[in-house]
């Protein structure tokens, strides 16, 4: 009877050792960029999963597109006032916050520049200074009110969440794959990454901030888990007028163009909306600031390309960094 | 036979069958790479990268997607920035993607090519 039981219990560790990975990858278009699931787990559970994610991610698309009339920040938009629902009204509070904690250098209320500049259209133009400025008196984001979940704007002030919103959108895929049963899956809302859990064998995921000088390729490999890794580069939405290569991060000091000395700034850091406000924050702040900026927060790591093609770290990302590209010199800050 | 003996020999037997769906649930997607072509989120077209034994193209959404032996590439868009053309071969964690058109090349099942998926 002992061989016999010991014979058991070895099966039993052996069969557990059956349970592979089945791995299902869906793509969709929402939130005006290119999405992307993979998820890995039982077969049984994992189509399921991206179901419910794919469907928290069209309903927070409903809620917080700019352009789409029927959104609940378009109603705010043209009237200046709105009763939202409590998960818009939590994510508003959230950009207030981390408008507040950047100084003003990340701010939703940017928007009317981002129009005026036709980032929204098809139609670009370069708007004057006078113009811009014009527009920035308006407001920023200190003359948002938040009571309960009632927004009030002052008059010619206009919100936008897409500094935020595929961050905040990728937590909550997130947490919906999780809830579905998924532990390991990787999700992409137009290169706005959130890895869930670690790759089915336990290592971490392997993401590539994308090299701003050669498109389809990444300068580096970050190796993560349950984290978010957001970029920010001038590279991804811009355009030429005379000669002026004018990009979409606008500061919302000048409503111009940030133009910092970087190429692009790379957040790693648990939280998706934290590290995709901050993307855009530490790309106006430029390379100084923002390191200083990343020590006194310490909830998160960053990685900045710079015009002259020198790749600056945060010193917590030693031994997590690899795979540098020869194009580019790497130093680790402070 | 013991009692004891039988309940060993059953609770084995629900092992096995419980191990066989468990080898069915997680079986994976072949060894191969398969390449699905998206448009405006739906699928088009799933093809297995390794039976591709010579070029062949399809139309989708205004683009032209060319198979070839092991990869895929979107060889036209009538866009006008024909970002996805310069893109090339779609790669695991690195899809085509055409924004303007919708349409998008996805691989998957694929050896790792190095990174799980592209931020920026």
């Amino acid at each position: 009877m002992k061989r016999l039981s010991v014979l058991f219990l070895t099966l039993c560790i052996l069969l557990t050792g059956c349970a592979g990975s089945y791995c299902e990858t869906r793509a969709a278009f929402a939130m005006d960029t290119d999405i992307l699931v993979t998820a890995y787990g039982s077969r049984f559970t994992v189509g399921g999963a991206i179901d419910r994610a794919l469907a928290v991610l069209n309903e927070a698309d409903t809620r917080l597109s700019a352009v789409d009339t029927g959104s609940e920040l378009y109603r705010l938009n043209e009237t200046g006032a709105a009763e939202l629902s409590d998960a818009t009204a939590a994510l508003l509070a959230r950009a207030l916050t981390l408008a507040d904690v950047t100084g003003g250098t990340f701010d939703p209320t940017v928007y009317p520049c981002v129009q005026a500049w036709g980032f929204t259209s098809t139609d670009k133009r370069v708007p004057d200074a006078d113009e811009l400025l014009t527009l920035r008196a308006y407001g920023s984001y200190s003359d948002v009110t938040l009571d309960g979940n009632t927004a009030v704007l002052r008059t010619g002030m206009a919100l936008d969440f897409g500094g935020i919103a595929k961050g905040y959108t990728a937590d909550v895929m997130a947490n919906a794959l999780r809830d579905a049963g998924v532990t390991s899956a990787v999700i992409s809302l137009g290169g706005n990454v959130r890895a869930v859990g670690s790759k089915p064998d336990g290592s971490p995921w392997r993401i590539g901030p994308r090299n701003p000088y050669s498109l389809d390729a990444s300068f580096a490999v970050v190796q993560v888990m349950d984290c978010s890794v957001v970029t920010s580069g001038s590279y991804q939405r811009y355009f030429e007028r005379d000669g002026v290569t004018y990009h979409h991060i606008l500061d919302p000091s000048t409503g111009a163009p940030a133009r910092t000395g970087l190429v692009s700034v790379t957040v790693i850091g648990s939280d998706g909306a934290l590290a995709d406000a901050y993307a855009t924050a530490l790309f106006v702040m430029g390379l100084d600031d923002a390191l200083k900026f990343q020590k006194t927060q310490g909830d998160f790591e960053a990685v900045f390309v710079t015009e002259n093609r020198e790749i600056v770290a945060t010193s917590g990302l030693a031994g997590v960094l690899s795979d540098i590209s020869s194009d580019y010199t790497l130093r680790y800050a402070g | 036979m013991k009692r004891s003996t039988v309940i060993y020999i059953i609770v084995f037997a629900f092992m096995l069958i419980g191990c066989g769906i468990l080898v069915l649930a997680s079986d994976h997607n072949g060894s191969g790479a398969t390449a699905t072509v998206y448009l405006d989120g739906e699928i088009v077209a799933v093809v297995d990268l390794n039976t591709v034994t010579e070029t062949w193209t399809l139309a989708v959404g205004g683009n032209t997607v060319e198979f070839s032996p092991g990869h895929v590439r979107m060889l036209d868009a009538c866009c006008p920035d024909g970002l996805c053309v310069r893109q090339g071969y779609a790669s695991a964690g690195k899809p085509v993607i055409c924004l303007p058109n919708r349409v998008m090349l996805v691989i998957s099942g694929s050896a790792d090519t190095g990174v799980d998926a592209i931020a920026g």
